[in-house]
């Protein structure tokens, strides 16, 4: 069977919604959270944590309107889109495909809702609202005809509440026959939710345009009472719903005097005004046992407890870019904006790849949101996203997604040529529609980087204007030709508890050129973004689903004095037979207490150091101070702290200048390859001069290098790539190889950090630097800004309270204070994988700083 | 610098690396836990706290701010010649080392090495 692949799309992927979250529901049980947003996708969380579990993708343009619900048993999920006449899609929760198609509504999809059995689905429409039996697909009658509705809620006995356009509310019992029809209760604002309470007794009306709720019955739609606004001015309460237990009555929209969301306390207590933050409440439900699930505008949801407190919260990824277009600022030639935020702004100078907070605006960008030169205009989209756009015609030319972290930002081309900061590769990938009827795949732009990482290319867009695009154009077919095969993950599920020693994977894999029943495909596995042992390697047939063993190495994870559960991270990864990597998938999986994983291999682990440094080369023009340094002060602390961390051992291989050669390199890889198991941690630390060019190879130079011959002694990076893609234990990478001096133009780190940080690598990786900028080193210093940062942190200056310093920790604290030593001029990058287990390489001394 | 008070034989460790200098003392301290031992960041302070801590074993860098750790430690051995000299080294030039040989001072490298740091500390005055 072939499928109809449609031209890719580069689309922004940052893991969470950057668009208003539109539609939010959960199963009966509590357990799976599903929200759709007007960035074109639904996505499934855990309920508990609000971990990520499954991103859907429907056919159909990829963005706009979206309406979702999921069955009350959790297994199936229905995804209504913004084209008319195009199916309802039932996706498998598990597994992320589309099972099925409900035939089309004939309109554009608002709203979805399942009955409480699960029998019935109804599609509230921009026409009539449909019905159909979900078993069969026939459409179930209900006596509603071409009426326009704004919202359908069911209640336990299979009745129907309906707030249709006209104003009026409408009740149909379980055959679909009309009970009652009244009018709402005079007043302000107009009706456009229902929620029936979990007893059915009561009805509550939700208002659009005013802070209102009323309380019908439930029997007969005669007004119950007007639960109090008092004090409430302006937004209205355009969502309503009842607690599970039905003590408490939810209601919320746009924001007025008193926030959000309001909550009506069903025992005669005073109402509650929650503190949810900025933005307008899009959906609530009742969740399981107590609380409510909250969703805003900004893309993020939450869920609140008991208290009407968020205990869980998945906050917004995009930058919140505040005011017009005019409001942003644009450089002469416009490789540099300048975005305003709430409390400063966001600076991103393409050429130079940085993106920095600004306190207040530079001449160099006015605002204006047009380049000096007049050709191009910017345009803000939704959360995060920035469009540059030719002036005389609007064709885009360039999009942004910046990160709400204020770090991480990808900009491409409508093909796809991208330019990123380090780990910004991950925060957009292409989007390729199969057709109609079955779900579109992804693939994250990390794993076409060979291809379409050209930062030339995104910089040349905006010089050329339209003679890029007719270069691009010309490109096209061949990006499609170059696609990877896709990897899903089918069982067990997300979440699921491991307790043997070995667990068995299930997953599909789309073949490259959209051609099922093609050329095999091989499979490789990693846990925790590690290989695991004897290195398997499945060889599949696309188009079918595969089952494989895989065995769980013995104490992943395990921390001395660890006793509680862990998740570890099995990830697949694809690869074609002429070696292009594919698009990976995860399944995160609980190892319990109780497993033999866990048991059997508890020993404290060993930490393995590299630190090579290089000040003195054989090229006098290369000469550094403190390189050398470096690496000799990196070592003499974990030599140091060799008897008091959580180590068992400390095995370091430090080499400086001379010493550094390629053969050392190699030398000293293969002894972390050949020594490091599961439970052990291998820290590799490079200082020194590196070049790169326009394919994204990188080389360190070694002492005895000729930089007019770099490749003849120097150390190509490919190499540290591919050792340490082997090494089994946890692997984090600090690179400072981008000295100043010696060299006319600095490097670019960026390729180099975001493939040891691609999945099928799983290597955490600290930068001194992102893009092409030089590292510093100081007298005052005696180090490179990057070593002195990183040794304060290891000391005890990163992180909190907590014994560990971990990655994470550090990657925050030598950010900020590498900013400071170099008063802005460097600013490090970070790529910690998701997958790969968050390494804690000191704990901190007595005698900390 | 702190003063040696009464304890045993006592032990200067100069480096401009608080790391370095740190490593090196856990080391001593595990082979010499009553040995008293002091600390100096540069070439000048050591020669000017020589003479407080009467150390019987110098260990120093090479890189240091200032003068170099040979050249610090020809000083040293011109003006306490009952004292061992250890230059704690990754990486030395021939001519360096030539000289340093000259001079009876024992090498030993980095990252350092607790036998290398024991057999020194069991040579006896020179």
């Amino acid at each position: 069977m072939s499928l109809a692949r449609e031209i890719p799309l580069p689309r922004p992927e940052p893991g969470a919604h950057f668009a208003s979250a539109v539609a939010l529901d959960v199963d009966r049980d509590g357990r799976f959270v599903v929200t759709a947003a007007l960035d074109g996708t639904t996505r499934v969380w855990s309920a508990d944590d609000g971990a990520p579990a499954r991103v859907l993708r429907r056919p159909g343009p990829p963005e706009g309107g979206a309406a979702a619900a999921i069955a009350p048993d959790g297994e199936t999920i229905a995804v209504g889109g913004v084209v008319a006449g195009f199916p309802v899609h039932l996706f498998g929760r598990v597994d992320g495909r589309i099972r099925r198609n409900l035939p089309g509504a004939g309109a554009v999809i608002r709203r979805l809702v399942y009955s409480l059995d699960g029998r019935r689905l109804a599609a509230v429409t921009t026409g009539a609202t449909v019905v159909w039996s979900v078993a069969d697909g026939v459409r179930f009658p209900l006596e509603t005809g071409d009426l326009v509705a704004e919202a359908i809620a069911f209640d336990r006995a299979g009745r129907a509440a309906l707030v249709g356009a006209d104003g009026m509310v409408r009740l149909f019992d379980a055959r679909g026959a009309r009970l009652a029809e009244r009018s709402v209760p005079p007043g302000p604002g107009r009706p456009v939710d229902v929620a029936f309470a979990p007893d059915g007794r009561e009805v509550a009306i939700g208002f659009a345009d005013a802070p209102r709720v009323e309380i019908l019955s439930g029997s007969d739609l005669t007004p119950l009472l007007t639960p109090g606004v008092e004090g409430l001015e302006g937004g209205d309460l355009s969502r309503v719903r009842w607690s599970a237990n039905g003590r408490r009555l939810y209601a919320g929209g746009r924001p007025g005097s008193r926030g959000a969301l309001h909550v009506w306390p069903w025992n005669g207590r005073d109402r509650v005004d929650p503190e949810i933050g900025l933005g307008i409440v899009t959906a609530l439900r009742a969740m399981i046992p107590d609380g409510a699930l909250v969703a805003l505008d900004t893309g993020e949801w939450m869920r609140l407890d008991y208290d009407d407190v968020p205990a869980t919260r998945v906050p917004p990824v995009g930058a919140s870019f505040r005011g017009g277009a005019e409001e942003v600022g644009v450089s002469t030639d416009g490789t540099i904006v300048e975005l305003p935020l709430a409390d400063g702004f966001l600076r991103v100078d393409l050429a130079a790849r940085r993106c920095d907070r600004t306190a207040t605006r530079s001449a160099d960008a006015p605002a204006g949101g047009v380049s000096g030169d007049g050709r191009l205009k910017t345009v803000p989209g939704d959360g995060g996203l920035l469009h540059w756009k030719r002036a005389d015609d609007g064709r885009t030319l360039l999009t942004l997604f910046a990160h709400a972290d204020g770090r991480r930002w990808a900009a491409w081309t409508p093909t796809g040529y991208h330019t990123a900061s380090p780990g910004g590769d991950a925060l957009f990938g292409m989007l390729i529609g199969n057709g109609p009827d079955r779900e579109a795949d992804f693939i994250t732009a990390g794993r076409l980087a060979s291809r379409f990482a050209r930062h030339d290319i995104a910089l040349r867009v905006l010089a050329a204007g339209d003679e890029g695009e007719a270069l691009l154009g010309v490109e096209r077919e061949a990006a499609r030709a170059a696609l990877p095969p896709v990897l899903r993950v089918v069982s067990p599920e997300e979440g699921s508890r491991v307790a043997g020693d070995c667990v068995l994977i299930g997953f599909d894999v789309a073949n490259p050129l959209g051609v099922e029943g093609g050329g095999e495909v091989s499979v490789g596995v990693r846990v925790d973004g590690r290989p695991i042992a004897g290195e398997p390697v499945f060889r599949v047939t696309p188009g079918r689903t595969t089952r494989v063993a895989v065995p769980l190495p013995p104490a992943l994870s395990i921390a001395a004095g660890d006793d509680g559960d862990r998740i570890v991270h099995v990830t697949l990864h694809p690869s074609t037979p002429d070696g292009r990597a594919g698009e990976p998938d995860t399944v995160s999986l609980t190892l319990g207490r109780d497993s033999a994983a866990f048991a059997d291999g508890r020993r404290r682990p060993r930490l393995f150091v590299v630190a090579h440094g290089v000040s003195d080369h054989a090229d006098g023009h290369l000469r550094l101070r403190f390189a050398h340094k470096d690496a000799l002060d990196i070592a003499a602390f974990f030599e140091w702290r060799k008897s008091q961390g959580p180590f068992a051992e400390t095995n370091i291989r430090l080499r400086t200048d001379r010493h550094v050669t390629r053969e050392t390199l190699r030398e000293d890889l293969e002894w972390l390859r050949a020594g490091v198991e599961a439970e052990d941690t291998a820290l590799v630390f490079l200082f020194g001069h590196g070049i790169s060019d326009e394919s994204g190879r990188f080389v360190f130079l070694t002492s005895d290098v000729d930089p007019s011959r770099p490749l003849a002694r120097g150390f190509d990076c490919r190499e540290l790539v591919a050792a340490l893609r082997a090494v089994r234990g946890g692997v984090a990478v600090f690179l400072d190889v981008c000295r100043d001096g010696g060299a006319e133009e600095p490097p670019d780190i960026d390729p180099l950090v975001n493939e040891l940080a691609a999945v099928e690598n799983g290597v955490a990786v600290l930068s001194a630097t992102s893009g092409r900028s030089f590292s510093l080193e100081g007298a005052e210093w005696r180090n490179g800004a990057f070593a002195k940062a990183l040794l304060e942190g290891l000391d005890g200056a990163a992180g909190g309270a907590g014994e560990e310093i971990r990655l994470s920790d550090l990657a925050v604290f030598t950010r900020r204070r590498v900013v400071e030593l170099t008063e802005g001029r460097q600013v490090p990058g970070t790529a910690l994988p998701t997958i790969v287990r968050d390494l804690a390489p000191a704990t901190r001394a007595a005698d900390s700083v | 610098v702190e003063t040696r008070g009464d304890m045993g034989k006592a032990v200067l460790i100069v480096d401009d690396s608080r790391f370095a200098r740190l490593a090196l003392k856990a080391a001593v301290a595990a082979l010499r836990p009553d040995w008293f031992v002091a600390e100096a960041a540069d070439g000048a302070t050591a020669l000017t706290s020589l003479a407080e801590v009467r150390a019987d074993y110098v260990f120093i860098d090479y890189n240091m701010p200032g003068e170099d750790g040979l050249t610090v430690a020809e000083r040293i051995l011109s003006g306490w010649s009952n004292v061992r000299v250890a230059l704690v080294t990754a990486n030395v030039q021939d001519a360096i080392a030539a000289r340093a040989r000259a001079l009876g001072v024992v090498f030993i490298g980095k990252p350092i090495n607790p036998a290398d740091v024991a057999a020194f500390l069991e040579m006896g005055s020179p």
